[in-house]
Parts: C-alpha cells; sequence; structure tokens
C-alpha cells in the first residue's frame, strides 16, 4: 500500500523544483520530495545560463549561441538549445521579481567580491546595479557585515574597468546588532522595527540613508549587502530611494543568500500555486525495482522514505531524480569511490582517484564535471550505456559532463534538464 | 550531584534484567540509599559523540538565517555559535560556562533542518543547555 502519485521527483533544489512545476503545468500528478533545503539558499539568487566556455573564453555576450559550440556530453547538447529557451519561458512565468528575459544577451552584475558575473536572470532588486549602466556608483558596506567589503569591491571594479566611477564606504549599521546577527536579522530590522539612533525611534531605513548621505557625492546609485528586506524587500528599497534621492541596488554575496533565500520560496510557491504534493524534510532511503525482461530495462517501482524509523513506500509511474551534485549530496564520494546513493546509478570516474583533480587549486577538476551519464532522454546509463531504469530521468547537478562553477551554469542546466526531464515523465503518464 | 552520564541510579546492578532503570533490583533493598535519585525515571543514554558532527559543519549559516530567534533578539548568538562552536570551545577548557543565550533557544529544531551537513545542532544545544541548568543555573531560582 503505497503513496501513489503519477510522477514522483526526488530533489527539491531548482532542477527537482523546475521539474515538477514542468510536469504539474502539463497535467501530470505530481509529488516532490526534499530531504534538505535546496542550495539556492547559498547561491547568489541570480540565474545564469552560460558565462564563459569550457576552455574559459569569455565572459561570453550571448549563451544562446555559443550552446551548439558544447562538448557532446554537456547537458545543454543532451537537451538542446530549445529546451534551454522553454525552461528559462516557464522560469520567467512563475517566478516573479526577475529581470533579463528582455534580451538574449548576458547581463553583467558586480558581486560582493567586485567580481562580475554574467548571469540571464537577475532580481529586480540588483537591477539598478548591472556593470553597462554608466552612472556613478557608491558602495556602502555595514561594520560587523565582514561579507562585503565595499571599499575593497568598489577597488576590484576599477581595476576591472568598469565604464563607471566607483567608491566604497563602510558605515555603521543603525541599531544595537550584536557583531556576527544573521542577514535575517539585518533584514528584519529593515523590514519593519523601529531603530534609537541619538535617543529617538525612526525607521531603520531613514535612518541607514542619513548615514550614507554625507558620503554621495555625486553618485547616482548606493549599492548596499543583499539583506535589504524579506518580507518586503521592495517596500524597503524605494524607502531607501526616496530617503536618499539616489537609485538604490543590492549586491549579491555568498552563503548565506537572502535573495537566494527569496527565490527558492518564490519557486515552492509556484508549485504549490500549481497544484503538486510537496513533502520535505525526509530522505529517500531504499527503492523496489521491477527486474528488466526481454531487452526492456528495469523500472523503479517504489521508493522508500524515512520517517522517524519507519520506511514508507511512496510509487509513481515516472521518476525525477534532482538530488544535486556533490555540494548538494545527490553524489557521494570517499576515497573508494563516487556515488549516486539513492538509485545506486552509475557514476563514470576514473578508478584512481589521484585523478580525480589536477594539482593546482584553480585547475581544470574533472571531479567538478562528475555525475551521471544520461541518454538522449535524461535516462542514466549504466557502465555500458543502457539505461538504468526505463522510468527515472535525472536533471540538474546529479548530471555529469559540465563544471557549473567554471562555466558560470549551474542554473541554467537545472532549469533546462529540470524542464526537459518534468515535461518528458508528465508525457508519457499523459 | 549524579552525573549527566552513566547509568542512572549510582551502583545500582542492572546485570539480572528486568528490573526499571533507576530502581534497584529486589533484594538491594532501602529505597533510601543515599545514592538512589529519585528523579531519574529513564535510564541515562550515553553522551552522544557530538564531533563528527561538529566536524560536519563547513560555516555556511544556513543554520542561522533559518533561526527564528536569532531573527528577532540581539542577544541571541544563533545556532552556529550555540552548537558547533561552543562545543568545540568546551572540550578544552575545564570550567567553561556555557553562554547564558542557550536559554532562548526554542528548540524549534529548523536549524537541524536547514544543515546541509547534518550536523546535530539540536542535539549539541540541548546537551549545552543541560549542562548549563545543571552547573550555572541557581537551584532556587524560580526557573531552575
Amino acid at each position: 500500500m503505497a503513496i501513489d502519485s503519477e510522477v514522483l521527483v526526488v530533489g527539491g533544489g531548482l532542477a527537482g523544483l523546475t521539474s515538477a512545476l514542468a510536469a504539474a503545468r502539463a497535467g501530470a500528478d505530481v509529488r516532490l520530495l526534499s530531504h534538505k533545503r535546496s542550495t539556492l539558499r547559498s547561491a547568489s539568487g541570480l540565474v545564469d545560463v552560460l558565462g564563459y566556455t569550457p576552455d574559459g573564453e569569455g565572459p561570453l555576450v550571448d549563451p544562446f549561441e555559443a550552446i551548439p559550440e558544447l562538448p557532446d556530453r554537456h547537458p545543454y547538447r543532451t537537451v538542446g538549445v530549445g529546451r534551454v529557451r522553454e525552461g528559462l519561458a516557464l522560469f520567467d512565468d512563475a517566478v516573479p521579481g526577475y529581470r533579463g528575459a528582455h534580451t538574449d544577451r548576458n547581463a553583467l552584475v558586480p558581486t560582493h567580491g567586485g567580481t562580475v558575473k554574467p548571469t540571464a536572470r537577475y532580481p529586480a532588486s540588483t537591477e539598478a546595479g548591472l556593470a553597462s549602466d554608466a552612472r556613478g556608483t557608491l558602495l556602502v558596506g555595514f561594520e560587523a557585515l565582514t561579507d562585503f567589503d565595499a571599499t575593497h569591491a568598489a577597488a576590484h571594479l576599477r581595476a576591472a574597468g568598469v565604464p563607471f566611477e566607483a567608491r566604497g564606504v563602510t558605515v555603521r549599521f543603525p541599531g544595537d546588532l550584536r557583531a556576527d546577527a544573521a542577514v535575517t536579522r539585518y533584514a528584519t530590522v529593515l523590514d519593519g522595527d523601529k531603530v534609537t539612533v541619538d535617543g529617538r525611534p525612526i525607521g531603520a531605513p531613514e535612518a541607514l540613508a542619513e548615514r550614507v548621505k554625507p558620503h554621495l557625492g555625486d553618485a547616482e546609485r548606493v549599492g548596499f549587502p543583499a539583506v535589504l528586506g524579506d518580507d518586503d524587500p521592495g517596500g524597503v528599497r524605494k524607502k531607501l530611494v526616496d530617503a536618499l534621492g539616489a537609485a538604490v541596488f543590492e549586491v549579491p554575496m555568498g552563503p548565506p543568500s537572502l535573495p537566494g533565500l527569496r527565490l527558492a520560496e518564490r519557486l515552492f510557491d509556484a508549485l504549490d500555486a500549481a497544484g503538486a504534493s510537496i513533502e520535505t524534510g525526509n530522505p529517500v532511503v531504499g527503492f523496489e525495482a521491477d527486474r528488466a525482461g526481454d531487452g526492456d530495462a528495469a523500472r523503479v517501482d517504489r521508493v522508500f522514505v524515512d520517517k522517524n524509523g519507519a520506511e514508507i513506500p511512496y510509487a509513481a509511474e515516472q521518476y525525477v531524480l534532482a538530488t544535486g551534485g556533490l555540494v548538494g549530496k545527490g553524489l557521494e564520494s570517499d576515497r573508494e569511490a563516487v556515488r549516486e546513493p539513492v538509485f545506486g546509478c552509475h557514476v563514470p570516474h576514473p578508478e584512481d582517484r589521484y585523478e580525480w583533480f589536477e594539482d593546482g587549486a584553480f585547475g581544470d577538476h574533472p571531479f567538478a564535471r562528475f555525475g551521471v551519464e544520461t541518454d538522449a532522454d535524461l535516462r542514466p546509463l549504466d557502465g555500458r550505456g543502457r539505461p538504468e531504469f526505463g522510468n527515472l530521468r535525472a536533471a540538474g547537478a546529479v548530471l555529469g559532463g559540465y563544471d557549473f562553477a567554471a562555466e558560470k551554469s549551474g542554473s541554467g542546466v537545472s532549469i533546462a534538464t529540470g524542464y526537459a526531464a518534468g515535461r518528458s515523465a508528465a508525457e508519457v503518464v499523459a | 550531584m549524579s552525573d549527566s552520564t552513566g547509568p542512572a541510579g549510582g551502583g545500582a546492578d542492572h546485570s539480572s534484567g528486568g528490573s526499571a532503570p533507576g530502581v534497584p533490583e529486589t533484594g538491594a533493598t532501602d529505597p533510601t540509599e543515599a545514592d538512589l535519585d529519585a528523579t531519574a525515571v529513564f535510564e541515562e543514554g550515553e553522551d552522544f559523540d557530538l564531533r563528527p558532527g561538529a566536524d560536519s559543519c563547513y560555516k555556511c549559516s544556513a543554520c542561522d538565517v533559518s533561526c527564528p530567534v536569532a531573527e528577532v533578539d540581539d542577544d541571541f548568538p544563533g545556532p552556529k555559535f550555540q552548537g558547533p562552536e561552543q562545543w568545540r570551545l568546551k572540550q578544552n577548557e575545564e570550567d567553561y560556562g556555557v553562554d547564558e543565550s542557550v536559554m532562548d533557544c526554542s528548540n524549534c529544531m529548523r536549524c537541524d533542518d536547514a544543515c546541509p551537513s547534518g550536523v546535530p545542532l539540536s542535539q549539541m544545544h540541548n546537551t549545552a543547555r543541560g549542562q548549563y541548568v545543571d552547573g550555572q543555573m541557581s537551584r532556587l531560582s524560580r526557573e531552575y
């Protein structure tokens, strides 16, 4: 007696959510299982497609032009550039508050280190900060928020030759926050708390603007660390704009990332609105498969979810594996081997682990491209080139054949392959 | 009085099975025996080995970001300090005093859920809370 669905997606990150959303909108009865939180919460909140080729050429102006030139093994080549566009169209439709869909060209967004990241989509909160914009810029850091050194970031931007004047200043955040306050604390204070400055209560955005004003000079836009509100980021930005008389933008930071959190929440909202079932907190710990017969691949019959020690069966006609890569723990490794822990899919890798990496820290590491290899329908292949299971597809970072960090392609691959896997699964059950 | 580890009831002999934990078996007699802990209803478990959990922490701060208390309380350091960092500090210092802010932890366990590495945050927090209550909290206080 199992809990039934038509399409079961294992993994609640960008690929899993896109896959489930695509399948749900195509009319399938979809259930999404997610054990831990999405790695989106640690990522910048920017949605990239392709920033650099695998050979390091870039930053690319038009990722869609570059995709057909990628190696055959690259997931973009597996699904085709059409699916990349369709996946992005689904994203644009489902997720409010993102920009960049008006052009195929990459946008260049300054990040907290002062580097500039090529990206296809970016949150509205970062829009005023694009590097192609020539307005004079003031970056503002907060004294106790060590992840963003505004002076250093501005110097880095100047050295990179950006077409605008960039200055950085560090101010003390208004209110009596502790030195290691969480980013959510800053956001909550800006959302609504009144802080006390010189004995009088005042709204936090207004108090912050007062501290920034003396440094404004002739800068026309001001960049802050990405903590500008959690419940009402648009409202916080507007108060700052009104008080400063300049455009305001957020600078994406590393983990923990409020824009990443907001993106994950919006994706879950969209999936909920599409009518899918969502279960979080419990891991898939096993599965049962019908054995292969007469040249057909085996088929996954059910998976088992651990709930406080009991193993509860979940059954579906079609399954999508979107558990993540080495970071998201969809791929595990130790001194012996690299494994896919949920279904035991084959992960091609050299036997000698000294061949998994290059010596230089920023070298072209083979491990960055580890993952399952698939057929044209995104079904993971075993060591002999046959699908492991006829009704299992894989999407996102669990796939091999690409290096998301070097290419700046993580989000795009997750969206494109998630979309493709979800659509295929829904078409089979329709 | 009693330490927080090891079998309850001091030296009671549990070897001939069946007796409830903390209650001396029949024959060991006098329930007013000095080393019988009347509050020990449950068998004391062994200490969790929290070292592998602390080693798993890679400081992503996902726990701090999911903590509802850290979001509003400026005196609360957050699960990242309260768990793995404080655990490490406790190891070498004999008289380490657990920070009082641990009492403000609501035990909602969102930090456990958020941790991508499986750090046993709530176990660490509650172990620290137990140490604080045992060692630092006044027995005459209302809270105790």
